[in-house]
């Protein structure tokens, strides 16, 4: 995983950031990016439509 | 305080109604307790009292003329600060718009007011309302009425502390992973978050568009319905406000739970909990039996995966809604909601529809359930309200922040789309605890129904001392 920040935010913010909220962000990002691969670990999640389509199929 | 304060919506407006109180004398005793009451909980960040004093002369000339509106006629109510109203300053809690005033309504501030509603003033929250304890950095915190040491919740904190210590009748809150129903929780009141689609959200300041509801917050279920039955309904004006018909929500309150079926999900919801919060959710479970409910555990095994999907939804959708704003105004955003936004702007877009397709599958698991079952029970928060400025909180073992605690049972309802209510349901520590029910779409008349007979079975409001 890459948790270079810099590379990820949009350039007009990324200048912003204290060194210490640079340092609390890549630990956040760990944490989030361990979320995203465990709902990767769900299967059949590709045969499912979006919310949206299912919300408009109910009405 | 003024006896006038300790009546429900419902009672003042019987009262009303039958001209033994006046719209202006309502006005005038929630203005007073404002002004009594206000420095210490820090409720409201705009009260429009001038305003307010003058619809309700007009209300009452209305009822002395022989015209009454509603239910809502002449009952002073305010709004989360997140409400477009025009000419009145909507501040979204943020630095960024202190002092943007808008210059129209939103559609449910503007079926309030056709609904003969009194507007007090622009409530207190979370900053753009993302997050859950309304510690605003810009406009102080949100204090617990039942105790000024403790956060009220959020993000609608000022919405549920004011009706709970009778500064208003009633008030609208947003929930986006539990903002309405997680401080009505704490300060012992009732909040609904309706089905999605249900009441429009034109004219409201996002959070995370696919997850954003508008509802009540009210002191009893009857005030919570009367609220939802005004502002409910299509409205052309936004793109997700559904065609459903608005039954009427207050007909059938009181037609018991004999026969529905409940049931009560195994995970997640019930584990960790503060002992005496459990023990106050199961005893109202119990009532609902000795009632004539039937109650039964069930499995709902993909709700392990609602809170990763949910965390990944709201801060990608936040973030997108801000990013302009973020770059423009970096230091005038608070530290907690800086962080969250940039947390957002850091995820893909195939992470963020992996989330949406997993919500899918969630959702169907959920609606799978609700053919067999009436609703869902489970607690609303499982811990009675922190401490202001608490950083961890230690149930069961696990030690977390708050914020892992305070939406963690109300955010699967948001991404599910289903409605879903807190009624009070018992002490925990001397502080108020919430029951959650949750039904099918649609049907917020059944949850209305459930969360009646809770109410009926509690017998005794929750008030602060």
């Amino acid at each position: 995983m890459n948790y270079d920040v810099q590379s990820r935010l949009p350039a007009e913010i990324s200048r912003q950031l204290s060194d210490a909220e640079r340092e609390e962000l890549a630990a956040r990002l760990a944490v989030q990016d361990r979320l995203a691969a465990h709902l990767r670990t769900l299967p059949h999640r590709n045969e499912e439509p979006s919310l949206a389509v299912s919300l408009e199929r109910e009405r | 305080m003024n006896a006038l304060l300790t009546l429900s919506l419902m009672e003042l407006s019987a009262e009303i109604r039958a001209r033994r109180v006046s719209p202006l004398e309502a006005t005038e005793a929630c203005l007073h307790r404002i002004g009594e009451r206000d420095g210490v909980l820090n409720s409201f960040i705009t009260v429009t009292a001038d305003s307010a004093l003058a619809e309700a002369r007009q209300r009452t000339e209305e009822l002395a003329a022989g015209r009454w509106r509603g239910p809502l006629h002449g009952v002073p109510l305010a709004l989360k600060d997140l409400f477009l109203t025009a000419g009145v300053r909507t501040t979204s809690g943020s630095a960024v718009l202190r002092d943007w005033v808008p210059d129209r309504d939103a559609t449910v501030v503007r079926r309030l007011r056709d609904a003969g509603a009194i507007l007090l003033g622009k409530l207190n929250m979370h900053e753009h309302a993302f997050g859950a304890t309304s510690e605003n950095p810009h406009f102080g915190p949100v204090r617990n009425a039942h105790d000024p040491e403790r956060i009220a919740g959020g993000s609608s904190g000022g919405s549920a502390t004011a009706v709970a210590d009778g500064l208003c009748f009633g008030s609208l809150g947003s929930d986006t992973g539990g903002s309405i129903r997680c401080p009505a929780s704490l300060c012992g009141v009732v909040g609904l978050k309706p089905t999605y689609g249900r009441i429009s959200r034109a004219g409201v300041l996002p959070l995370s568009w696919s997850l954003d509801h508008v509802g009540p917050i009210a002191r009893t279920v009857a005030d919570a319905a009367a609220m939802l039955e005004a502002v409910s309904g299509y409205d052309s004006a936004d793109a997700t406000a559904a065609k459903e018909r608005v039954p009427p929500f207050t007909s059938r309150l009181d037609a018991g739970v004999r026969g529905l079926r409940l049931a009560l999900p195994r995970e997640h919801f019930w584990r960790p909990i503060q002992p005496q919060v459990r023990d106050a959710a199961l005893a109202a479970i119990a009532g609902l039996e000795q009632a004539g409910a039937v109650v039964e555990e069930i499995s709902l095994p993909l709700l392990e995966y609602a809170p990763a999907a949910q965390a990944l939804i709201i801060c990608s959708e936040a973030a997108t809604y801000h990013r302009e704003q973020l770059a423009a105004n970096y230091e005038q955003y608070g530290a907690d909601v800086r962080m969250r936004l940039l947390q957002g702007l850091c995820i893909s877009a195939r992470d963020y529809l992996d989330a949406q397709r997993v919500r899918a599958v969630v959702r169907r698991e959920f609606l799978e359930a609700l053919r067999d079952y009436d609703g869902f029970l489970t607690p609303t928060v499982p811990i009675p309200a922190p401490k202001m400025g608490q950083q961890v909180v230690e149930v069961e073992g696990l030690t977390a922040p708050p914020l892992f605690f305070l939406l963690r049972n109300t955010s699967p309802f948001n991404l599910t789309g289903l409605p879903a209510a807190t009624v009070p349901c018992g002490l925990a520590d001397g502080l108020p605890v919430g029951l959650q029910i949750a039904g099918r779409p649609w049907d917020e008349a059944t949850v209305l129904q459930i969360a009646y007979a809770v109410e009926q079975w509690r017998s005794a409001r929750i008030t602060p001392a």
